[in-house]
């Protein structure tokens, strides 16, 4: 090995790689065999977080950096002055391989610039996916980008050796990807995912006769939107989350919050903060829908284009629909549990299994871990107190904001200022 | 009136403890190991750890406990904190009383309790999958060193063994001096002399590219605009730091 022509190389293209915010590695289950390397049980590991607290779960890098594309957002665009490296199919292996060995990572996370054509560089990803399962006999977790604008053929091939697929979609909106992306077209990124979804649906058909068909793709598809680039509204990225959701089956959308790595005047300044909070206010949004049963109308709508940022969600939601609660604990069904602000899925099968045993009161919540800072205006149990009965949601938002401590609260004390 | 009950703090042990307490018809025993008692209690029944009493403990158990629900027990023994053995007597106690778990209900303050205790101990054995750092101290022979905060090696042997088949591994536990050895066909428990052997001794020059290289890796993917500390040091408490390659 050439020890620092590796770890130049390495630097280069880790550094590329890690705006790409997914970096799961669970949903698969891929079994050891034959006294093979590796095994994936469907759970992820975080083998190390980065200083900002993101996890790191597979080596993520890309192949290239070389790209013959101009996008304005993305640090490896063609018009960038940064240095460029390729990694040979064979180095790319090697690395994960014995990263692998020494449990630093769960697996490989596979992007690359787009050198020569679409199709070229699809061939090559999958190259070394074929070549860490066909001759490594690997069984840890791959995970591919689908290069827009590859072949349906490719795509095809590609789930065979990947456990997850994904294309980043970046810009949720078709105006912003003309702005910024002019010579990528909506339908490139479409493709590949519906190929790659079609697969996934054939595969799932087929194995229910045979099960010795081989797994597709069996984590699924991703994609990643880029917040805070363009002007669109939380409505119009969690509406396009929501098509990406139902329409293709993806398995998760990632919000990326923009980082300025460019000084462009299309985009924000080189300055500007990341938009920390929206990206996580959007990401309690997306729980709400795949976990806690909301439709994303009811979130977000023509009265409530963006977000409330001082509050989270589902507490604002709730404020907006005063005429449901309070909600009886020691009755309610589950999915009225589930809308309760304060109350996680894992108390609301606390309150369910405790139920059974006896009525449960305010002491029985608090033991649970519930937040009834925000909770109790909201509930009813076994007790004769009850603070719901103040309905005015102005009101109410004001006393339950100064019980809470945020680490957001830095940014929006001005906000406040507008009750 | 309560019972003192002192065993040999293992968890045939404890289970023969559970045995005599439905024998002999305890009421409300007090359940501590012999080497970890409060000495201002007095002692007034000392078990006698027997495998057949135990045996038909865990028979019984698996009758009406689920087995999701036995795994608590074991690893809330794992966790070795002081009142484990207490709150997982008095919990069987019942569930044997009322011939079925009590272990969901939380709203009973001993099984809330021991759901937190399991909580801490999922947790380490996730951190140990995640944090052990194998280095190659010989072609194609690994070694990693340990501290957890319970012992939970016994939770995670199994995961390592079926990930790493190919290789000859270790993971030794400093905090409890023993570890596991996986030879290429199965896993042993095992006691280094660690005064003599110094299994990192031996290692050469190249042995340590791919740890540099990861280390170089782990530098490259922080993005400086979003640095976040405090974030960090949750997810990788400083105590686990002097064991990860990439943080030394």
């Amino acid at each position: 090995m050439n020890f620092d022509r590796i770890k130049e190389k390495l630097e280069i293209l880790a550094d590329a790689a890690k705006y790409d915010v997914s970096c799961s590695s669970s949903g698969s289950k891929r079994k050891n065999k034959n006294k093979g390397l590796g095994n994936s049980d469907g759970m992820g590991i975080c083998h190390s977080y980065t200083q900002d607290g993101r996890c790191v779960s597979l080596l993520k890098i890309l192949l290239t950096n070389v790209c013959i594309y101009d996008c304005a957002y993305c640090v490896t665009r063609r018009s960038n002055d940064v240095k460029r490296a390729a990694f040979t199919v064979q180095e790319v292996v090697d690395l994960t391989i014995n990263f692998y060995r020494r449990n630093y990572i769960e697996g490989l996370f596979l992007s690359s610039g787009i050198f020569k054509s679409p199709d070229a560089t699809m061939e090559r990803l999958i190259r070394v996916a074929k070549k860490l399962r066909l001759e490594e006999n690997f069984n840890g977790y791959i995970h591919l980008k689908s290069i827009p604008g590859a072949s349906d053929e490719l795509m095809q091939e590609a789930g065979l050796y990947a456990d997850r697929l994904s294309v980043n979609i970046e810009i949720p909106t078709k105006e912003g990807l003309k702005l910024l992306a002019p010579e990528k077209n909506h339908k490139d990124f479409i493709q590949p995912m519906k190929a790659v979804n079609h697969a996934i649906q054939e595969y799932k058909y087929e194995k229910r006769k045979s099960s010795k068909v081989p797994a597709y793709a069996p984590a699924g598809q991703s994609t990643q939107m880029i917040v805070g680039a363009t002007e669109e509204s939380d409505r119009d990225i969690m509406y396009s989350a929501n098509f990406f959701y139902k329409k293709y089956q993806m398995k998760r959308v990632y919000y990326s919050g923009y980082v300025p790595v460019t000084d462009d005047s299309r985009l924000p300044a080189l300055n500007s903060q990341v938009p920390m909070m929206r990206e996580n206010r959007l990401y309690q949004a997306d729980w709400l829908i795949r976990f806690y049963g909301f439709d994303v109308r009811e979130l977000l709508n023509e009265q409530s284009l963006n977000l409330d940022m001082d509050i989270d969600p589902k507490l604002s939601w709730a404020l907006k629909n005063m005429d449901q609660f309070p909600i009886n604990i020691n009755q309610a069904p589950k999915f009225l549990l589930q809308r309760i602000p304060g109350i996680g899925l894992k108390s609301v099968h606390k309150i369910i299994e405790g139920r059974k045993h006896r009525q449960l009161n305010w002491e029985h919540l608090k033991s649970f871990g519930i937040a009834l800072n925000r909770a109790k205006y909201f509930i009813s149990c076994n007790s004769k107190l009850f603070y719901s009965k103040d309905v005015d949601p102005f009101k109410l938002k004001n006393n339950i904001l100064a019980e809470t401590t945020s680490k957001y609260t830095k940014h929006f004390n001005n906000q406040l200022t507008l009750f | 009136m309560t019972t003192s009950i002192t065993y040999d703090g293992s968890f045939t042990g404890l289970m023969t403890v559970v045995y005599d307490i439905f024998l002999y018809k305890i009421e409300s025993p007090i359940v501590q190991s012999r080497f970890n008692k409060d000495l201002n209690l007095y002692n007034d029944l000392e078990i006698i750890t027997c495998e057949n009493k135990a045996l038909k403990t865990l028979r019984y158990l698996r009758n009406i406990i689920p087995k999701h629900e036995i795994n608590l027990i074991k690893k809330t023994f794992l966790s070795e904190r002081k009142n484990a053995e207490q709150l997982i007597a008095s919990v069987l106690q019942q569930s044997i009383k009322q011939k079925s778990s009590i272990l969901n209900d939380y709203s009973n303050p001993n099984v809330l309790a021991i759901h937190k205790i399991v909580k801490s101990v999922d947790q380490e054995k996730h951190r140990m999958k995640a944090f052990v750092r194998f280095r190659e101290i010989e072609n194609n022979f690994f070694y990693a060193e340990c501290y957890p905060d319970f012992d939970v090696l016994p939770l995670i042997v199994e995961h390592f063994a079926t990930r790493y088949a190919d290789q000859k591994w270790i993971i030794y536990d400093l905090k409890r001096n023993y570890g596991v050895f996986y030879d290429l066909a199965q896993v042993e428990y095992i006691c280094l002399k660690r005064d003599r052997v110094d299994p990192l001794d031996h290692k050469t020059g190249d042995m340590f590219d791919y740890e540099k290289l990861w280390s170089t890796y782990f530098g490259r993917t922080n993005i400086e605009s979003r640095k976040n500390s405090k974030l960090f040091v949750q997810h990788v408490p400083k105590r686990y730091w002097k064991h990860l390659t990439e943080l030394q």
